[in-house]
């Protein structure tokens, strides 16, 4: 997934002392995670790039609040925040279309080679649903299933990130995965194998 | 019966079908469900296609990064542990939470009475104590200005011969001065026979008194210390006749005993209307010692001299609500400024 820092808390302990070396080992291992949630979050790569650099700027202005803990969780909660931020201000003007903004994302996934071409269409195809249907959550359960499903945070995790409490997540998670659930068996004609054969049963 | 049982129990485990599929429920609560599955269809399929919606969320591609985020130059440090900054917040918090506190007991002392009486009495004999320098001062100009208003201020020469008894009635009796000296003065003046305990407050009461306090209630009061201080009263202005403007010299111009005690009789007498009689009992011995001192002070105490007056004198009630007001006022203030340093530590 990501290479993992040997000794993180000594990168956290000199990025505290302004060493932004230390701080950039940091980015470099966080930084496809955090991009992947503001992605999943903003449904657009160009916000989804803003977003992040948001969110590392803010993460090493605000490195001295961080006080022990899952660092992971600390930067995805900063992340959240920064996705959220940009929502609101694309809201503010127009910015480009999802559909738009699907294409891009769907044109920046590499394609996996084990899969034949039809199935990498459909599979495209789904994921287009998938992030179409994420855009219909609330966005604390937007978060709560991207964190759970997509990044496969524990529940533990998620409550650090949401900063509430476990049962919350759990109840979170489950009113997310529902809907989500019900937009996609809504499409069902149009998804590939899973939905398709639960039709059939 | 059964069906709606049922249906609840349905609903509960439907609800246990997403963490069952991340292991989050217990030995005892996953069993039930598992019992639950075994015979409900509607359930079964719903487990089935969650667990399809999850698995598709998971296989969700995770995007490569499209460029390094590294930062390039330090950006400027949050001034977050600014200690300053936070103490300050935090002494306002207290600060604003000390008035408000202390408000709702002044607003609840109100309502009650009980708590309202005390305190203002502890504040009242603070008022004296600073007070009785003062006084004096503001005898003189509430004089002045009371005399203006009040032809019959020429009984002031009278009330200049008679201050010295004030003295004595002056300060203590607050709250008898004031109608005492109307009463007296008016009266005694056209009568032409000198009452001597009577008329010295009259010169200052009738300005302020005249409109606040309507009952000669006072007079008794004054007239009793007055025995007390007689020996200085004596001596004062028997000759001048001050004209009702003039009223504030005349005051002067007596003995210089006399008129500091008649100063500060008038002081008080205005004050005098709410407050108790044992009070003013007490300042009054205090008062009849600093005559002379206070007639200097006079001009540049006349400020903080009314100050005192308006405690002494004005009923409980008025100075409660004053001061609640006040508390309410400052109250607004701090909670604002408090608002304001807490958003600026935080941005």
């Amino acid at each position: 997934m990501m290479y993992m820092l040997a000794d993180e808390s000594r990168f956290i302990d000199r990025s505290q002392k302004g060493d932004l070396a230390a701080f950039n080992a940091l980015v470099e291992c966080y930084q496809r995670q955090v991009y992947n949630l503001c992605l999943r979050l903003l449904a657009s790569a160009e916000a989804a790039e803003d977003a992040t650099q948001e969110a590392f700027i803010a993460a090493y202005r605000r490195i001295d609040s961080f006080r022990g803990g899952n660092f992971r969780a600390w930067l995805l909660r900063i992340a959240a925040n920064a996705s959220y931020d940009e929502l609101r201000r694309q809201r503010r003007r127009p910015a480009a279309s999802l559909d738009a903004a699907m294409a891009v994302q769907g044109a920046a996934e590499a394609p996996s080679p084990a899969a034949g071409p039809e199935d990498e269409a459909l599979r495209l195809e789904l994921n287009v649903h998938l992030q179409g249907g994420l855009a219909t959550l609330p966005s604390d359960q937007r978060l709560a299933v991207i964190l759970r499903d997509v990044q496969g945070l524990s529940y533990e995790e998620l409550a650090e990130v949401m900063h509430c409490s476990i049962g919350t997540v759990k109840s979170r998670i489950a009113r997310g995965r529902a809907r989500m659930r019900e937009y996609l068996v809504a499409r069902r004609e149009l998804l590939p194998r899973p939905f398709r054969l639960m039709d059939e049963e | 019966m059964l069906e709606v049982l049922a249906r609840i129990r349905h609903r509960r485990n439907r609800r246990q079908l997403s963490p069952y599929l991340d292991g989050m429920l217990s030995v005892h609560e996953s069993r039930r469900l598992q019992a639950h599955l075994a015979q409900c269809r509607a359930c079964r399929d719903e487990l089935a296609e969650l667990q399809a919606t999850v698995q598709s969320l998971a296989e969700l591609p995770l995007v490569e990064s499209p460029r390094s985020f590294a930062l390039t130059a330090a950006p400027r440090r949050a001034e977050a542990p600014r200690p300053a900054a936070r103490r300050l917040e935090f002494g306002l918090r207290l600060a604003t939470a000390t008035a408000a506190f202390v408000l709702a007991v002044l607003a609840v002392g109100d309502l009650v009475g009980l708590a309202g009486e005390e305190k203002e009495e502890g504040e009242a004999n603070v008022a004296r104590m600073e007070a009785a320098p003062r006084e004096a001062a503001t005898g003189q100009e509430t004089a002045s200005a009371l005399q203006a208003e009040t032809p019959e201020v020429t009984a002031e020469d009278k009330a200049a011969t008679e201050a010295p008894t004030l003295l004595a009635p002056a300060t203590g009796p607050v709250t008898g001065s004031p109608p005492a000296g109307m009463g007296g003065v008016e009266e005694g003046a056209p009568s032409g026979t000198p009452v001597p305990m009577p008329s010295a407050p009259p010169e200052v009461v009738p300005g302020i008194t005249e409109p606040a306090t309507p009952a000669a209630t006072a007079t008794p009061a004054a007239t009793a210390p007055a025995p007390e201080t007689p020996p200085l009263a004596q001596t004062p202005v028997p000759g001048e006749t001050p004209s009702p403007t003039e009223a504030p010299p005349a005051a002067f111009g007596p003995g210089g005993i006399p008129e500091v005690g008649a100063p500060s009789a008038t002081a008080e007498a205005p004050a005098a209307t709410a407050t108790p009689p044992p009070i003013g009992a007490h300042v009054a011995p205090g008062e009849t010692e600093q005559p002379p001192s206070v007639e200097n002070q006079a001009a540049a105490e006349a400020q903080r001299g009314t100050l005192a007056a308006d405690e002494g004198g004005p009923s409980r009630e008025t100075v409660l609500h004053w001061l609640e007001i006040g508390l309410a006022a400052g109250l607004a203030l701090l909670f604002v400024s408090w608002v304001l340093a807490r958003r600026r530590g935080q941005a």
